[in-house]
């Protein structure tokens, strides 16, 4: 499967600040990536060095097969882009932003932006700055989806949204994209997990795993093994079991590969005789909770 | 050029207030230089007016080309396919649509009102535009282009303003040269913000931009500021048209005339003097201006201004300027009996005679051919007051002939030359350039009315013009030392 974006050992400094410290990634096309990570850990500044809005101090990416740093009009013409920290032209009206940037998509879909106005229940003759910050994401995002992007990359676009809002936008996206290669930028590991097809998890400007989201929910188990004894915890501890949490004779841990004969006989083997194995699927916020746990020790 | 149409219609939509009042206050202000306004409300209006225009202009600029911002990540249209020179091109179209094109047109119609040929002003109209684009629309441009906001715009206008202050307060010590400094820093700044917007809708390297606009700034004001009068005087001298025998001019001690005091401080420990330097032998009817005089071998020295000696009462063939010296006061009374002696440098402007015209008095306006539209205003304080497009008149006398039986003469000067600059354009925020004079009482004893004396008699206008510019050494002694401590 051919990478609808990449980047190649990406490096973004601010100062002396490393924000980006050698990132390589894969977005294949047709997936729903979402690059996941807590505050600071270089979401945003991945996007824009995707989408030459900055320059990176080293290292390569591409969207759609092209340079970040050539991407000129042409190339946008393919992709949408959706920001929480969008600045849309607050004098027009919704009407008069998308008849304004028709003639720029030679793809532009009259039909299309008609739909998506009356599916997202945005008024057309209500000015960008008297929408609530729920219809003003929607008008952006109707402003992408309307050309038929070959690549949509949004921005944290859930944030501070409301549910429903963001059930109309998440339900919208999904409906008139489906041949389009989504990247998304999200805290919100909730949303997420309902339509994400691939996910990576981004801290410290490194990316710390890039998976399909199944494999990566098939990868991660809560267990919970009850001892015989209080006893020391092995020595050395695997490397695959993160988080571990110790309670009079109880030791909870992540498995961060499970197999489920081959986990229940690494368990053994660490910690001898057990009086039992609990082993419980984690949710994506659960695993992503662990992972920060992780990284911060 | 389709797209770069649909952004500039996409401008001209969301901005058609703010244009709608720009233009017409533009036009507005042609009212202010038509030909019956009396010239005292005309100083008034624009002193008002000219920086108000400015600054609507400056913010319809900015505006414009903030409305598709380029610091900052966050603007929509930079992740749109739209080519930012498209864009460039369309704020270009769009100032020049609606702030030079209604300057033109209000330059045009102030022309014609005052009755003077549009066509034969079109090189003062477009040295007047490229000037406004140098100074005051590229920085605008730049300003805007490194900023996010318009307020953080205003405060880079309010920068430059001071610049532009401090920088102006250098302009006197020019003597009519000021144009080449001037003109370098407006070519050097105008530079400098073209190359900014350039590099900002290029490269949108705002850090840089910022840096380049700031050093940009610093070397206009650093040219103005920094330019050696030397050097200035010899970009004047590149542009004499006439050879003068400079070898019957002679440079002597004046004769003593003390006059006026302005400008002098008192104090207890040193003692201030006045030199006359006088200039004499310019060829039959020419005139010498002196445009400095250094004198490094003493305290600093500095060309009294032109109104200690008016210019009628200017020696014929020459010219009468002071050296102002300040000493200490011991030093002073040590040799205050030797005799004064005087080494220096001058610089001289020569002035060759134009034409001489004489019309009847008729207390209206009239149009003096190579002076301009000139009236006289007899209200409290009798003044003649003579306005041209884009530059003030050329060094002009106006002698007013009483008719019998109060013969006699009232003689003005009207114009002692402002400006040295070839170019058919001086600095100034408005199209018509007025100079005033109050008259001067000399032979004639009766009223100085236009409706007693002076209508019927006879009006003389006398031009003159610079050709030659001449720096000249000098040594020169006088009466003892005392005699030109002021008192």
């Amino acid at each position: 499967m051919t990478a609808a974006i990449r980047t190649e050992n990406l490096v973004k400094r601010y100062g002396r600040t490393p924000v980006l410290d050698g990132l390589c990634m894969d977005v294949p096309e047709g997936a729903i990536y979402a690059l996941v990570g807590p505050n600071g850990a270089g979401k945003t500044t991945t996007i824009h060095t995707l989408l030459n809005l900055i320059a990176p101090a080293a290292g390569r990416s591409e969207v759609l097969g092209v340079d970040s740093r050539k991407l000129g009009a042409p190339d946008f013409a393919r992709i949408g882009y959706v920001s929480e920290n969008q600045k849309l032209p607050a004098w027009m009206r919704v009407s008069e932003f998308l008849a304004y940037l028709k003639p720029f998509y030679p793809t532009w879909d009259d039909a299309l932006a008609v739909d998506l106005l009356r599916q997202f229940n945005l008024p057309a003759d209500r000015k960008l700055k008297e929408l609530s910050r729920g219809m003003r994401m929607k008008a952006a995002l109707a402003s992408a989806l309307a050309f038929h992007p070959k690549v949509l990359v949004l921005d944290e676009p859930f944030s501070g949204l409301d549910a429903l809002v963001r059930d109309d936008f998440i339900q919208g996206m999904l409906e008139r994209a489906e041949e389009t290669t989504i990247f998304i930028s999200s805290h919100d590991l909730a949303e997420i997990e309902s339509f994400a097809s691939h996910i990576g998890y981004l801290e410290g400007g490194k990316l710390l795993f890039s998976d399909e989201m199944a494999t990566l929910t098939a990868r991660f188990r809560e267990v919970e093994v009850t001892l015989e004894t209080e006893a020391e915890l092995p020595a050395p501890w695997p490397a695959n079991w993160m988080t571990a949490e110790r309670a009079g004779s109880v030791v909870r841990f992540v498995e961060t590969a499970y197999e489920p004969e081959a986990t229940e006989a690494r368990v053994r083997a660490a910690f001898g005789a057990v009086r039992g194995v609990e082993v419980r699927p984690m949710a994506l916020r659960a695993i992503f909770v662990a992972l920060a746990r992780q990284g911060r020790r | 050029m389709k797209m770069v149409q649909h952004i500039l219609k996409k401008d001209i939509r969301g901005l058609r207030w703010e244009i709608v009042a720009t233009v017409a206050l533009t036009l507005a202000t042609a009212l202010l230089e038509w030909p019956s306004q009396h010239a005292t409300l005309n100083h008034l209006g624009q002193f008002w007016s000219q920086p108000a225009i400015v600054l609507a202009w400056i913010l319809l600029v900015l505006r414009v080309v903030q409305r598709d911002g380029l610091v900052g990540r966050e603007h929509d249209w930079l992740t749109r396919p739209i080519r930012r020179w498209h864009v460039a091109v369309a704020k270009a179209l769009f100032v020049v649509l609606f702030v030079l094109a209604p300057i033109a047109v209000r330059d045009a119609i102030v022309v014609a009102a005052n009755g003077f040929p549009v066509l034969g002003n079109l090189p003062g109209m477009a040295w007047s535009l490229a000037v406004w684009i140098g100074v005051f629309l590229l920085p605008a441009a730049a300003l805007a282009v490194v900023t996010r906001t318009i307020p953080q715009a205003l405060m880079g206008v309010l920068g430059f303003v001071f610049l532009a202050s401090v920088v102006s307060n250098e302009e006197s010590l020019w003597q009519g040269v000021d144009w080449v400094p001037m003109g370098l820093a407006a070519l050097v700044i105008g530079l400098f913000a073209g190359v900014v917007v350039w590099l900002q809708y290029r490269q949108r390297w705002t850090a840089r931009a910022r840096i380049l606009l700031a050093v940009g700034a610093a070397a206009a004001a650093g040219v103005t500021m920094g330019l050696p009068w030397g050097a200035a005087f010899a970009c004047q001298r590149l542009f004499a048209t006439q050879a003068v025998d400079e070898s019957e001019l002679v440079i002597q001690m004046g004769e003593l005339q003390l006059g006026s005091t302005a400008g002098w401080s008192v104090s207890s420990s040193t003692a201030r003097l006045r030199f006359p330097v006088e200039v004499k032998g310019a060829p039959a009817g020419y005139r010498i201006r002196v445009l400095r005089v250094e004198a490094p071998a003493g305290p600093e020295g500095n060309v009294s201004l032109d109104e200690r000696v008016p210019w009628f009462r200017q020696p014929e063939g020459g010219a009468l300027s002071f050296v102002r010296v300040e000493m200490q006061k011991a030093q002073f009374l040590a040799g205050q009996e030797s005799p004064a002696r005087l080494k220096g440098r001058i610089f001289l402007a020569v002035l060759a005679p134009r034409a001489k015209q004489d019309f009847t008095f008729e207390n209206t306006r009239q149009m003096v051919p190579g002076v301009g539209v000139c009236e006289a205003s007899f209200d409290r304080i009798p003044v003649f007051y003579c306005r041209t497009p884009f530059r003030t008149p050329t060094e002009t006398r106006v002698t007013l002939w009483a008719r019998e039986p109060q013969q006699g003469s009232v003689m003005t000067v009207l114009s002692s030359l402002s400006s040295l600059s070839p170019l058919p354009f001086e600095f100034s925020l408005a199209p018509m350039r007025g100079v005033g004079a109050s008259i001067e009482r000399l032979d004639y004893s009766g009223e100085l009315s236009a409706a007693r004396g002076l209508a019927g008699g006879r009006i003389t206008y006398e031009t003159w013009a610079p050709v030659a510019f001449i720096e000249r050494e000098f040594d020169v002694t006088g009466r003892k030392l005392g005699d030109y401590r002021v008192p």
